[in-house]
């Protein structure tokens, strides 16, 4: 009996042990995690109290941090300095990065996938010509050919048209989906195609829904991209009525003594739209990218 | 590349048509002209709004459209001339360029002679090409001095504080001066020498290349960048420059000087309003210091021209006469602590006159060098006026950068210098 | 027995017969959106490395092969091009490493089942939806050499003003260093759910089958969750390599490929000749030796990775 209290007595302390080792565990994880979230979210803490203090309050060590005289007037200066028809509207700028920021995205996803597509799925002459060059331009950043480029169309500047039409089509995201392609099961689409469905109705009735997490990750990566075009629309743009928002932001830049509160105030107006849609669809967001890049 | 363009002209007429380009027109015999302006800081928005809109009203006759450019340099580079504005505001030291581009047309016989003529020498200077001609009018030219805290110098034991041309520091005493200060200041620091402005971006093109013309040479001479930028008195000048980089306060918050925290400022004269009302009567122009061949300054600001292929030229040099009467100049000045362009205008104000607040502004630019090679009785040198000039911007800057950062000097500038050299042969010296 | 192949054949090209058709005809438009705005930009660049010539006026002169001399091998202009060429090496040594190891360790935190995870997971990914233009601005503040510095700050109090301002990107062995921590902090979130992803894709029967065998933590890391993540592993390190390579955006921000070129990139090199020197010819020629060390390097890429299929 001693024996067997003994026995249990011994099991209890290990269990005991077990736990409160356990609880060490979980604590230590959250500590960690905490720590480590700190260091991601300081720089945008930091972008956030900025913009609302006063210009010589942004840059001062660790009170950065510190809400001392909060004021709007930042965002002021943001909407006073684009408010008349010689300086062009804040809201117009707005207007002009989504309309651009959609076309390309729509059009991204229906021309990009298709030729993925074709590459992944369909056995065609000149397949692997077409494959060859999109992972060659895939590596190519569109600094490289920016002026080139910039040449090619400079007839058609201060346009929307020239901001989207060059970014429509995408190597990388041709990749994306590619890679996504490569690994769907191929069984439901041999069975449909052995019932007499052809390649385009095979695309649409069965591929694209099969593939919604990388439409939604190429969504929301060339959305990024688009949205914050900056060197094309430079080159391109000197209209208010076609400017993007990233480039009315040079106007702070340009001058010689910079308002870092002014420059964080347009940053967070830069970034609210899609700050709130990545909080709005965070999960499905994060859960897109990943499903849709691991197949690679 | 024809091919390639004829088939995006095919795919994109579609599109374009919605699109439309806008041209300068005329409506029911009114004349209209598209003018650009900077977007600067508000004070200057607003004073173009309303010299436009006064101009408007002066000329029933013309109807002036104005539209601010964010970034007014790149907007001129990437626009062909004939899809320019009738009149423009850019920044004067790009102006061979321009003219080398085709894109500004001359101002003789277009814009009043009175009008150019009552402009300072320096502005004069600053807007006359190779050719001769006059292709720019200004509002206001620029000042680059030191601004000195008196208290805090004092504090330092400074003495004897020059504030005319000819009683300039020398760059030893200068150094005396810097380490007496640094020894007072809770930081340790001396000056701000406004590095966040970016040295190697172009900064140094406007702020230290009067160290090269104090050492007693121009940037380039006779189509030549070695031999002067990197004449061994220039690399020995800019070694001692090096040297004060301890005393710099890196200034990133734009107001080490405002704050008292420095007591020195290497700054042009945007910086006056924000100085005079954190500092008041503390507050004094200072020249910069004297490398050998007497005290240099910097001068040229931004300027106005007429489009090259303009269809209203007329209208817009009656623009231009209108907006650089005194008394816009001073409505623009009064906002930007720039120094009035014209000489009626600079005579009136008496912050210039002897004794003012910035008499040694207006001291320095009435000694204007001109484009001519600086000599030791003149003070201020217009950036040099060439095709060439966005070129040694660039590369003088980047290499008065890495001397900041520690390269030596004679390798540095000479590396520079046969950069320089280089462009001009490779443009066959900008003749074409 | 002909019949029977008549039939096969028929089938065959009831299947695949409309697949050439197709093919083409879903590749068309964005292969010529790609070779109107892409290829053919990149063959202007070929042609126009050949002059010298000005994106502000319309000048133009004839160099040959001057500009690929120049880069390459005069010695006044070509030791900025072999420096900067290096720093993309050492950027890519850095990141790549640091980059996955990072990402791996933060995904491993978060396929914990424990409450409040996502939470943590969208602060970790959220640096990732922020343009680099805006990141380097903010970072740029911190870095300052003074005091005012966010980090010279924090080391300053927590050291009791021991460590004193440190000059993080004003000082050569240090800035590419600074750039790299700014842009691991932007960039491994995305690596960081990658990886996650490719952590929950492991069967967790081979887990059990692990602690059965009383294997270790770190021995299932080391046998079963590394081999696992193999595919997601050679993803993440592929696309991080280029993204190195293409580095431009933090040190145009940041450094201006400074101090004493320590900071400067290839791609720096090319778009600040072609676009702030106007030297279009010059940027183009470096356009073309970047495609050209491109290709090699993806040649070489899939032939190790072929040896490697092969001795699997």
């Amino acid at each position: 009996m001693s024996q067997m209290t003994q026995a249990s007595l011994e099991q209890a302390v290990i269990a005991r042990k077990r736990r409160s080792r356990k609880r060490n565990r979980a604590i230590l994880s959250y500590t960690f995690l905490s720590v480590v979230t700190l260091l991601f979210f300081a720089p945008i803490a930091y972008l956030l109290i900025g913009s609302f203090k006063p210009k010589n309050e942004v840059l001062s060590g660790l009170n950065g941090f510190i809400p001392q005289h909060l004021t709007l007037a930042n965002y002021g200066n943001v909407l006073q300095a684009f408010s008349s028809d010689s300086t062009g509207y804040f809201y117009k700028f707005y207007f002009n990065s989504i309309v651009v920021s959609a076309v390309i995205v729509l059009g991204g996803l229906l021309v990009n996938s298709m030729i993925a597509y074709a590459l992944a799925r369909l056995r065609w002459a000149g397949r692997n010509l077409v494959l060859s060059l999109v992972v060659l331009l895939m590596i190519l950043p569109f600094e490289a050919i920016a002026v080139p480029l910039f040449d090619l169309l400079n007839d058609y500047r201060n346009t929307l048209f020239v901001q989207y039409i060059p970014f429509i089509a995408s190597a990388f995201s041709v990749f994306l989906f590619y890679t996504f392609f490569i690994g769907l099961p191929g069984e439901i689409q041999e069975a449909a195609r052995i019932d007499g469905a052809g390649p385009w109705r095979v695309y649409f009735k069965i591929i694209i829904p099969m593939s919604r997490p990388v439409f939604a990750s190429v969504t929301i990566l060339s959305f990024l991209a688009a949205w914050n075009s900056f060197l094309f629309p430079l080159m391109m743009v000197d209209s208010a009525d076609v400017r993007p928002l990233p480039l009315a932001m040079t106007v702070f830049f340009q001058q010689q003594q910079k308002d870092w509160g002014t420059i964080f105030a347009f940053g967070v107006l830069l970034i609210l739209p899609v700050m709130v849609v990545f909080l709005a669809f965070q999960r499905f967001f994060i859960q897109s990218v990943a499903s849709s890049a691991v197949k690679g | 590349m024809k091919n390639g363009k004829r088939i995006i002209a095919l795919a994109a007429t579609a599109a374009l048509a919605v699109a439309g380009l806008t041209a300068c027109s005329s409506n029911g015999g009114k004349q209209t002209i598209t003018v650009w302006a900077m977007q600067g800081q508000t004070g200057e928005v607003n004073a173009a709004k309303q010299e436009v809109a006064a101009f408007n009203k002066a000329n029933p006759d013309i109807k002036a459209t104005l539209k601010f450019v964010p970034d007014m340099g790149t907007a001129l580079k990437t626009t062909k001339a004939d899809a320019l504005p009738d009149a423009f505001e850019f920044d004067g030291e790009t102006l061979a360029s321009l003219v080398y581009a085709g894109k500004l047309a001359k101002l003789n016989g277009l814009v009043a002679d009175s009008s150019i003529k009552n402009e300072l020498a320096s502005i004069q200077a600053e807007g006359t090409y190779s050719d001769g001609n006059t292709y720019s009018v200004s509002q206001y030219d620029s000042g680059l001095t030191l601004w000195g805290n008196k208290s805090l110098l004092a504090k330092a034991g400074v003495s004897d504080v020059p504030t005319t041309v000819d009683k300039a520091w020398t760059a030893d005493q200068f150094t005396g001066v810097l380490s007496k200060i640094a020894a007072v200041t809770p930081g340790h620091k001396a000056i701000t020498f406004k590095e966040n402005y970016n040295i190697g971006g172009g900064w140094a093109g406007y702020a230290f290349s009067p160290i090269v013309n104090s050492a007693g040479e121009p940037l380039v001479k006779d189509g030549k960048a070695v031999g002067s930028m990197d004449a061994p008195a220039v690399a020995a000048a800019f070694k001692t420059f090096a040297s004060w980089k301890q005393y710099s306060d890196p200034d990133a918050d734009d107001s080490a000087f405002q704050t008292k925290r420095v007591a020195l400022a290497w700054i042009g004269h945007w910086a006056t309003p924000a100085i005079t009302s954190s500092l008041g009567a503390d507050a004094e122009l200072i020249p910069l210091p004297n490398f050998g061949n007497g005290t240099k300054s910097g001068q040229g600001s931004h300027s106005w021209a007429i489009g090259a292929k303009s269809a209203h030229q007329q209208a817009a040099a009656k623009f231009l006469e209108f907006i650089t009467q005194d008394s816009w100049i001073n409505n623009v000045t009064n906002q930007n602590g720039a120094v009035p362009a014209t000489n009626t205008a600079l005579a009136a104000n008496a912050n210039y006159a002897p004794g003012g607040l910035l008499a040694l502004y207006a001291a320095q630019l009435n000694k204007s060098c001109g484009s001519a090679n600086p000599t030791a009785s003149c003070v201020t040198v217009p950036r040099t006026i060439s095709p060439a000039w966005p070129f040694i911007n660039t590369t003088f800057s980047a290499a008065v950068q890495s001397i900041w950062d520690g390269a030596d000097p004679q390798a540095a500038l000479t590396k520079a210098a046969t950069a320089i050299d280089q462009d001009y042969a490779d443009n066959g010296e900008y003749k074409k | 027995m002909a019949n029977a192949r008549l039939s096969t054949k028929g089938l065959f090209k009831k299947r695949f017969g409309n697949d050439q058709l197709a093919g083409m005809l879903m590749s068309l438009p964005g292969a010529l959106m790609l070779v109107l705005f892409v290829v053919i930009p990149f063959f202007t660049a070929f042609v126009l490395s050949f002059y010298n010539i000005h994106l502000s006026n319309g000048h133009s002169f004839f160099m040959g092969f001057e500009q690929y001399r120049r880069i390459l091998f005069d010695p006044n202009t070509s030791p900025i091009f072999w420096q900067s060429l290096g720093n993309n090496f050492v950027f890519a040594l850095m990141v790549v490493p640091v980059q996955t190891g990072l990402a791996i360790a933060l995904a491993l935190l978060l396929n914990q089942k424990r409450k409040g995870i996502a939470f943590f997971r969208t602060f970790f990914f959220m640096p990732v939806v922020f343009p680099m233009s805006l990141v380097a601005v903010i970072w740029s503040l911190f870095y300052s050499r003074d005091l005012r510095g966010m980090i010279n700050s924090l080391l300053n109090g927590i050291s009791a003003g021991n460590i004193g301002p440190i000059d993080w990107l004003g000082t050569p062995g240090l800035a590419l260093v600074s750039i790299a921590i700014m842009s691991v902090w932007a960039g491994v979130g995305f690596q960081m759910v990658i990886v996650l992803a490719g952590l929950q894709e492991i069967p967790l029967e081979l887990y059990e089958a692990a602690s059965i065998d009383k294997a270790s933590k770190w021995q299932q890391f080391r046998n079963v969750t590394l081999p696992g993540l193999r595919n997601t592993l050679v993803f993440v390190v592929i696309i991080t390599s280029i993204f190195s390579l293409r580095l431009f955006d933090q040190v145009y921000i940041l450094t201006s490929g400074g101090p004493l070129g320590s900071t400067s990139t290839v791609m720096y090199q090319s778009v600040t000749s072609a676009w702030t020197d106007d030297n279009v010819g010059k940027g183009s020629a470096m356009t073309v030796v970047f495609v050209l060390i491109i290709i090699v390097l993806t040649l070489i890429q899939r032939r190790v990775l072929r040896q490697e299929r092969e001795i699997k």
